[in-house]
C-alpha cells in the first residue's frame, strides 16, 4: 500500500516537470486542455469514502498528446467503523526520517492505538493527476492529495496501548487534524487521499473509472497522551484505507 | 449524490454509547463468605450510565471474587468485566472476570474467579464492550 503511493510520487515528481514541456500550438489548444468533474464511490470493509473533484489536464507533446498532467481539488468524505488508529508520527513509527522512511521498516514496539466505534472525516485537498491514453477509450492514471485541510465531528477514542501511562484517561476526545500535507511515508500530515485507476469513455464527456484508492485518515487527541513512561507523547493517530472504488466523469469541454 | 450522502451522515450517526436495549436484571447477591475485601473503588464512568462501586475480596486459596455494589448500567453486547493493571483496556494488562450479559438496576453482583495470574499490579475493574472496543467505565481499587 505505502509502496502504491509512493510510486505515485515518483512518477508525479519525475526531473524536468512535464507540465513546464508542452507546446504552444493553437490547433492542440483545445485537445490539449481537459477539464474532469468527477465522482468517485470506494468502499471495502466497514469503510467507506466518497470523492467529488475537479481536475484539470494539460496534454504533454506536440501531436498525440497522450500523456497529461495537471491539478485539480478533490473533496473527500470518509467514514470508518471500529478501526484502530496508531501512532502518526515518522518520529516515532521509523528508525530514518525524511525521504528515507519509504523504505524504513515501522518499529511496532512504538505503536500505539486508539479506536472508536466511527470516524467521519471531510477533507479538501489540492491534487495532482497524471493520465495516460492507452486507447480512444481507455484511459489509464493516478492522483494523489498533496495540501489542504480537514474538518468533522470530535469522537470519543478508548485507548488501548499496553504501555499507557498511569494518571490519564482511558478515554479521550480527538478530532481530525485541521491541516494536511503531502511529505512522504508516515512523514505526511492529516487526511490525503490518492488513487490509481483505468478510465472508460462512453463518448467525449462521459466516462466511468475503476481503481484502487489508498487514503489516510488522521485524528488529533485533544491531549498529548504518554507511553512508556513518557518516552513517546503523541497526539496523532492514522488509519490507511485500501478500498477499491468506482468513479463517473463528466469532462464538458 | 443524495443517497451517498444519506449513507454518510447514517453512518455517522452509530455511535456505541446509543446501542442498548435488553432487559435490566436486579441481583442481589450476599458478600462473598470466607473471603476477605482487599480492595474497592467507585465506577468512573463513559458510557451506558454505568455506575456503582467495585470491591476485590481474596480468600485463602485461588479463588478470587470481584464484587458490584448498587451497580447500574445499560445492557450493551458482547460486555466483560476485566481486572486490569491499567484503567484502559489491553489484551497484555487485562485478566477476563466475567461476561455481563444484560443491563443492571441496583444490583450486587459477585463474580468469582481464579487468581492465575493475577498480581498486585491488577488494581483497576473494567467494564469493557469487546466487539466496540468501548470502556463502559473503571474502578481503582484502593
Amino acid at each position: 500500500m505505502i509502496f502504491m503511493r509512493n510510486l505515485i510520487l515518483l512518477i508525479l515528481f519525475l526531473p524536468g516537470c512535464p507540465l513546464l514541456m508542452y507546446a504552444q500550438s493553437s490547433e492542440t489548444k483545445r485537445y490539449r486542455d481537459q477539464h474532469y468533474f468527477d465522482l468517485a464511490v470506494a468502499g471495502a470493509s466497514e469503510r467507506f469514502s466518497t470523492a467529488l473533484s475537479w481536475s484539470h489536464l494539460h496534454g504533454i507533446g506536440k501531436k498525440k498528446q497522450k500523456l497529461q498532467i495537471g491539478y485539480g481539488l478533490r473533496f473527500t468524505t470518509f467514514v470508518a467503523g471500529n478501526k484502530y488508529y496508531t501512532t502518526a508520527p515518522a518520529e516515532y513509527t521509523s528508525d530514518v526520517q525524511g525521504i528515507g522512511t519509504i523504505f524504513s521498516e515501522t518499529i511496532e514496539e512504538n505503536i500505539d492505538t486508539i479506536t472508536t466505534a466511527t470516524t467521519l472525516t471531510f477533507s479538501l485537498n489540492l491534487a495532482l493527476y497524471i493520465q495516460y491514453t492507452l486507447t480512444p477509450k481507455i484511459d489509464v492514471g493516478c492522483n494523489i492529495d498533496v495540501i489542504g485541510f480537514s474538518f468533522g465531528p470530535t469522537k470519543t477514542f478508548n485507548v488501548i496501548s499496553s504501555v499507557y501511562d498511569a494518571g490519564q484517561a482511558p478515554v479521550q476526545r480527538a478530532s481530525p487534524t485541521a491541516f494536511n500535507l503531502l511529505l512522504t511515508s508516515d512523514n505526511d500530515i492529516g487526511s490525503l487521499n490518492s488513487e490509481f485507476y483505468a478510465r472508460y469513455k462512453f463518448n467525449s464527456k462521459f466516462s466511468v473509472r475503476v481503481g484502487y484508492a489508498f487514503l489516510f485518515s488522521e485524528y488529533e487527541t485533544e491531549d498529548s497522551l504518554s507511553f512508556d513512561e513518557g518516552r513517546i507523547v503523541n497526539d496523532r493517530y492514522r488509519y490507511k484505507a485500501s478500498m477499491g472504488f468506482v468513479g463517473v466523469t463528466f469532462k464538458p469541454f | 449524490m443524495l443517497f451517498v450522502c444519506v449513507a454518510t451522515l447514517s453512518l455517522s450517526c452509530v455511535e456505541e454509547d446509543t446501542i442498548s436495549g435488553g432487559p435490566n436484571s436486579s441481583i442481589m447477591d450476599m458478600v462473598p463468605e470466607n473471603k476477605k475485601q482487599t480492595g474497592a473503588g467507585v465506577f468512573t464512568s463513559y458510557a451506558h450510565d454505568l455506575s456503582g462501586k467495585a470491591s476485590l475480596f481474596c480468600g485463602d486459596d485461588d479463588n478470587k471474587a470481584i464484587r458490584f455494589e448498587d451497580f447500574n448500567m445499560l445492557a450493551g453486547p458482547d460486555v466483560y468485566v476485566f481486572i486490569s493493571k491499567s484503567n484502559n483496556y489491553s489484551k497484555a494488562n487485562a485478566i477476563e472476570v466475567a461476561k455481563l450479559p444484560s443491563g443492571y438496576m441496583d444490583s450486587d453482583i459477585n463474580f468469582d474467579f481464579k487468581s492465575q495470574g493475577l498480581t498486585s499490579d491488577h488494581k483497576f475493574v473494567l467494564v469493557y464492550c469487546v466487539q466496540y472496543n468501548s470502556l463502559f467505565g473503571f474502578a481503582e481499587l484502593e
